[in-house]
């Protein structure tokens, strides 16, 4: 209507008819031309204004502005419903939305029933409090997020003005969405940028431009930046992920921003096996040049502290290093893979992720899981078999060890949430209460999960500390906000109808582990090479969404492949991994890839693990630590559950387990550490201990180059060079007492980050 | 002709340069600006740089060893002209928006010139409060669509109730839903209607949300205004007369309290002692105590004669909408978000122990979303509900006693209003809809919607 009374103001001067045309929204111009031609025809005829209502009323009658489909996803487009403004619990100023339009029908009430109506004035659409504050009209603590002569405001006060009305219930639903251009995923330089635009599907087939309702953001704002309009433009070469959200719904894509380097000439280095090809695939595109192979004495350290957990004894160090066969690397992990340090040392990493504490599972579950666990690797028990005993485990916790999963998940949420995050690589914990902010996780998705676990019961056993995990025959998840039955979901497959007495997690565990399985296969891939590697191809690798890619996606579906189609054989993925060139490169960058941190285009180091520094530094000296309650000689990579009175330990990251976060092991290197180093109990303990046995060669008056050689090849897998040699005989040679002389030299090499790292 | 056009035109010329220019009014013209540009970080709740500029007497107060932010007859040494007239954009104000404009500047410089006067009666009072009421634009004659109830009032008689409208208040017959007559004038939104008892005035309370409140003050017969009673910088949300007429308490969104004399409209109270809106008040039976229910969570007690609080009870954990005295004066009712009307106890029978953290002695609860001001008459308390229902319970047990209700479900109930010698109640629904029911027999009498068509 607005269309037709503008137009009518303008029919007496046919010039500014352009203007009049340039005024209108995009949407009304066809329309618009259409009346100013037909107009014009009219204009020699004597009833050319009954003739112009008549055809400019049937032909713009206009669609009435949809609350739900326009106006909501504006309020997320605009900002209004984030998390730190009005779509926080509590609101902002009084006035609360759900955030980012969860739940549309209480957003409809609470601007316009709530306070008495006060926020919209349908008879004055410019006096509702909605557009006067985000439009700095009056005074907003939000700042301007409605500008008045954009789009955004438009289209509210429109909605306004025909009434603030709600969709009728027959309005077809938006069924997805689409990012365009479709085949668009690599932007070069000279002109890396690209405009996006958004379609969305409804229910009754039709589509709409949707590009200025959604919402983008960008994962890496250093790689390229998004404007709200959807014009996407890369700052530098690298990586990022747009996502864009409409509604409940959420696409994204990863965008590669490819810059040509000067003097760069892809060198076609030597490639071991496929994730080597995949690999070079990546930073080929990406103009980066790998680094060569690592020498063998960083080899053989690197690799029997990835495999086994320990350092090499100075016997297998030099006998490794004398060895003259071509094929002594694969020979060495080979071997490193059936050793029987290998199995307790990765049923560490499983005790981590099933949050194994006495306090959870008492002492005796501990072990007894911890057992299971040893013996499910040692044997090298398929990943889906396992992952399904984990998951349909019931019984007695002692006769049965995995039923412990369900102990430490004590309720649905944290069985769903543990399982999600284990085996789907997913943090599901945000959609408890709302839907997922940053994924296309629904709260729907999150009951309908905790479906599944909903029935697990757990009673106490006959003996002390048992606990019997049985399936009830009822029980149901309510949804808590809408109070109806969830029955329970499988992601990517809906609904699943269980027959009654069968057991939900056995449908469940089938679908995980089916060799098609999106997520399955992939997630402990991931992370599989991040324990090689030191960083997952998804980072953090128990957050997998499309708002993070990874950072080499046919790598990782290759490697996901292989692994299924092994048959879940992680050994033989392991050993894939650790033959390739690209576990092996050197640490040390080259011009074309010094700024690489992502991509593997050399080896990165990485500070040892505590367990792995604490058990180097017992080799190292030659004393062993004692850890209460275990047999003597146990090593700290044994562990069946973390020693929380271990200072050394704890500063050093070894996790408290009280969550299946991959985040509970920080990255970061803390200032605590370093004084540990400097000054520690533990460390200065052994520096002087009778039964370091460095000392003892000192004792035993070996000579000062037997002793210092001693040293290198034992925590650093080398000898030393001259200058080092030189330095080090300088000072034991100078020294008054010979004892504190060896005590220092100890003291130096295992501060030396050569030492600390795994490089 | 054109000789006389000439002398004419010569003759309009000299009479603009002689003509004497008005003064520049404070209250007309600064105040507004301030109120406008400034007032929003340099108010009472945020002062940027300790810089208030919310009253005439915050404006000027000077602070030693800073610069005169106003000296009288010296705009150019005055602090305030520097900072908007400055180009250095660090300094320049305000700060987060567009400069003022030259002709702004203008008023600003001149009225500093002619001696920075101050031209109301309380320098101390807000600047919503000194502002001149504006003549608001005419209501539709027609309503395009129709509009929240958001007040009602039965005339003392029976025979006229008045209702909210859009910008005007409108005033129908209940018993056949005819529109009576309308009274034009009003702010954009009426919240509050108050008949006097002897029937001549009628006060309704309203505003611009967000902008400004007003109490007008309207002859009930003839629709003619007596006064602008109150302004505030937000809506004005309650208003009351006490049971003889003469006395006239305000509730606003400025988190205040006044009490007016009803004869002039002197003031009689300021309270400002609310951190929220107060949303309804109540006069005691024996109208030495004046209760509020605030969006702070509270509900208080305050006496008349010093505006001390006497009680406050904060049970509700939830705006509170509603408020009312029993007729003993003992006990309290307050009503609110969460669906709920709280019974608690005055605390006046010890009123020289000036309790506070009044004694909660019940709660009537599953009454819909919210619930909003409440009718206590006798023995019954009369309350509306965003379920749509109304419903009286029994002042002395809680018990229910009668619900009222529409059979297809009905949008959320806004206002109600009570008329005691025939019984009946009226409720205010958010889509327009007036309902007269009788209270005795539970039936419903009339149904209109309220907007003229």
């Amino acid at each position: 209507m607005e269309l037709l009374k503008s137009a009518e103001s303008q029919h007496v001067k046919y010039i500014s008819w352009i203007q009049w045309l340039k005024n209108l929204r995009p949407e009304q111009r066809i329309t618009g031309l259409y009346i100013c031609l037909v107009s014009f025809i009219l204009r020699v005829m004597s009833l050319r204004v009954f003739f112009f209502f008549a055809l400019a009323g049937v032909v713009t009658a206009a669609q009435p502005v949809s609350f739900r489909h326009e106006v909501v996803p504006l309020l997320t487009r605009q900002g209004c419903n984030s998390g730190t403004c009005h779509g926080s619990p509590s609101g902002k100023g009084g006035f609360v939305l759900s955030l980012l339009a969860f739940d549309v029908p209480a957003d409809h009430l609470s601007m316009t029933h709530d306070l008495a109506g006060r926020r919209v004035d349908v008879f004055d659409p410019d006096l509702s409090l909605i557009l006067r504050k985000p439009s700095n009209a009056l005074s907003h603590r939000g700042g301007l997020k409605l500008p008045k002569s954009g789009r955004a405001y438009r289209i509210i006060r429109r909605w306004i003005a025909e009434g603030c009305q709600m969709d009728p219930a027959d309005t077809p639903a938006c069924t997805g969405i689409e990012l365009q251009p479709k085949d668009v995923s690599v932007l070069r330089w000279p002109r890396p940028t690209a405009q996006l635009r958004v379609k969305a599907s409804f229910a009754d087939g039709t589509t709409r431009d949707i590009s200025h309702l959604v919402q983008y953001t960008i994962s890496d704002e250093a790689i390229a930046e998004v404007t709200p309009d959807g014009r996407l433009t890369g700052r530098k070469r690298g990586q990022a992920a747009v996502m864009v959200r409409y509604l409940e719904h959420v696409v994204a894509r990863a965008f590669t921003f490819v810059k040509p380097v000067p003097g760069f000439k892809w060198s076609n280095p030597l490639v071991a096996n496929f994730i080597d090809e995949k690999v070079h695939a990546k930073l080929r595109e990406l103009q980066y040049l790998p680094s060569g192979l690592c020498s063998d004495s960083e080899f053989v350290r690197r690799v029997h502290l990835d495999v086994i957990g320990r350092l090499p004894t100075i016997d297998e160090t030099k006998a490794f290093l004398s060895d003259k066969k071509p094929d002594k690397r694969p020979r060495l992990i080979d071997s490193l893979l059936e050793r029987p340090e290998f199995a307790p040392f990765w049923a560490q990493k499983w005790g981590d992720l099933l949050r194994l504490t006495p306090s959870a599972v008492t002492a005796g579950g501990v072990h007894k899981l911890n057992r299971w666990l040893v013996h499910s690797l040692r044997d090298n028990k398929p990943y889906d078999a396992f992952a399904r005993e984990l998951l349909t485990a019931s019984g007695s916790t002692y006769a049965n060890p995995p039923a412990n999963y369900y102990r430490t998940a004590a309720d649905m949420n944290d069985a769903l949430e543990t399982t999600t995050q284990i085996f789907l690589g997913s943090r599901l914990a945000c959609a408890k209460c709302h839907n997922h902010p940053f994924e296309r996780w629904t709260q729907d998705d999150y009951y309908g999960l905790g479906a599944v676990f909903q029935r697990v019961q757990r009673q106490a056993g006959a003996r002390p500390g048992e606990m019997f995990i049985t399936m009830a025959r009822s029980g149901e998840v309510r949804h808590p906000r809408t109070g109806r039955v969830m029955k329970p979901w499988l992601p990517g497959e809906g609904v699943m109808d269980v027959p009654p007495g069968d057991d939900p997690r056995r449908v469940f565990a089938k679908w995980l582990t089916q060799r098609d399985n999106p997520w399955f296969a992939k997630v402990e891939a991931n992370r599989l090479w991040a324990a090689v590697m030191g960083r997952g191809l998804v980072e953090p690798i128990d957050d997998f969404r499309d708002s993070n890619p990874p950072v080499n996606s046919p790598l990782l579906e290759a490697l996901g492949a292989e692994f299924a189609k092994s048959g879940f054989n992680r050994r033989h993925l392991l050993r894939l991994i650790l033959n390739s060139n690209t576990y092996q490169s050197s640490s040390q960058p080259n011009a074309f890839n010094a700024d690489d941190e992502l991509l593997f285009s050399h080896y990165r180091p990485h500070l040892l693990t505590a367990e792995q520094l604490l058990d180097s530094v017992c080799q190292v000296t030659g004393v062993p630590e004692n850890f209460a309650g275990l047999p003597p000689g146990t090593r700290a990579t044994a562990l069946p559950t973390p020693q929380l009175n271990n200072a050394f330990l704890k500063v050093f990251g070894q996790p408290t387990r009280s969550s299946a976060c991959a985040c509970e092991r920080p990255q970061e290197p803390r200032l605590g550490q370093a004084l540990e180093l400097l000054n520690g109990k533990f460390l200065h303990g052994r520096l002087e201990h009778p039964a370091n046995r460095i000392q003892k060669m000192a004792a035993e008056g070996k000579s000062d180059d037997e002793i210092i050689t001693k040293l290198y090849l034992s925590a650093l897998a080398r000898a030393p060079s001259t200058g080092e040699l030189a330095a080090a005989r300088k000072h034991l040679s100078g020294a008054s007492s010979r004892k504190s002389a060896v005590a220092d030299l100890c003291w130096i090499v295992l501060n030396l980050n050569e030492f600390l790292f795994q490089h | 002709m054109r000789f006389l056009m000439m002398i004419l035109a010569a003759a309009w010329a000299v009479g603009c340069t002689t003509a004497k220019p008005e003064a520049v009014s404070f209250r007309a013209d600064i105040a507004p600006l301030l109120r406008a540009k400034c007032q929003a970080c340099h108010g009472e709740r945020k002062a940027e740089g300790d810089f208030r500029v919310d009253s005439f007497t915050e404006l000027m107060r000077t602070v030693a060893d800073e610069p005169a932010r106003v000296l009288a007859g010296q705009p150019e040494a005055s602090l305030l002209l520097e900072l908007l007239v400055t180009e250095d954009a660090d300094e320049q104000m305000p700060q987060k928006s567009e400069p003022l404009e030259a002709n702004e500047v203008a008023l600003f410089r001149k009225w500093i010139a002619e001696g920075a006067k101050f031209d109301g009666a309380d320098p101390a009072l807000s600047l919503a409060q000194v502002i001149p009421a504006r003549e608001h634009a005419a209501a539709p004659v027609k309503y395009p669509r129709a509009l929240p109830v958001t007040a009602l009032a039965f005339s003392p008689d029976g025979t006229e109730l008045a209702v909210s409208g859009l910008r005007e208040v409108t005033v129908w017959n209940p018993a056949t839903g005819q529109l009576l007559r309308r009274i034009p004038g009003m702010a954009q939104r009426t919240y509050a209607l108050a008949w006097s008892p002897n029937g001549g005035t009628l006060a309704a309370g309203g505003g611009i949300p967000g902008e400004l409140g007003e109490v007008r003050v309207f002859n009930a017969a003839t629709g003619n205004l007596k006064a602008v009673a109150h302004k505030a910088g937000d809506v004005v949300l309650d208003v009351q007369y006490d049971a003889n007429g003469t006395q006239l308490a305000v509730a606003d969104a400025d988190n205040l309290i006044t009490v007016y004399h009803a004869d002039d409209f002197s003031t009689r109270l300021r309270i400002d002692n609310h951190s929220g809106w107060v949303m309804a008040l109540a006069f005691s039976p024996d109208l030495r105590f004046l209760a509020s229910a605030s969006r702070d969570r509270s509900a208080k007690i305050f006496e008349i004669k010093t505006g001390e609080p006497i009680s406050t009870y904060g049970g509700h954990g939830a705006p509170v909408l509603g408020v009312a005295f029993r007729a003993d004066g003992k006990q309290m009712f307050s009503s609110g978000r969460g669906g709920k009307i709280h019974v608690w106890k005055s605390g006046l029978a010890d009123i020289d122990g000036k309790r506070f953290g009044a004694e909660k002695v019940a709660e009537i609860s599953g009454l819909g979303r919210e619930v909003y001001k409440l009718v206590l008459h006798g023995n019954l308390v009369f309350s509306v509900s965003a379920d749509g229902k109304a419903r009286v319970h029994q002042a002395t047990d809680r018990r229910l006693v009668r619900e009222f209700s529409v059979a297809d479900g009905s949008d959320w109930l806004q206002s109600l209003a009570f008329h005691a010698p025939s019984e009946r109640l009226a409720t205010g629904v958010h889509d327009g809809t007036v309902r007269v029911w009788d209270t005795k027999t539970g039936k419903l009498l009339k149904s209109f919607t309220a907007t003229p068509r």
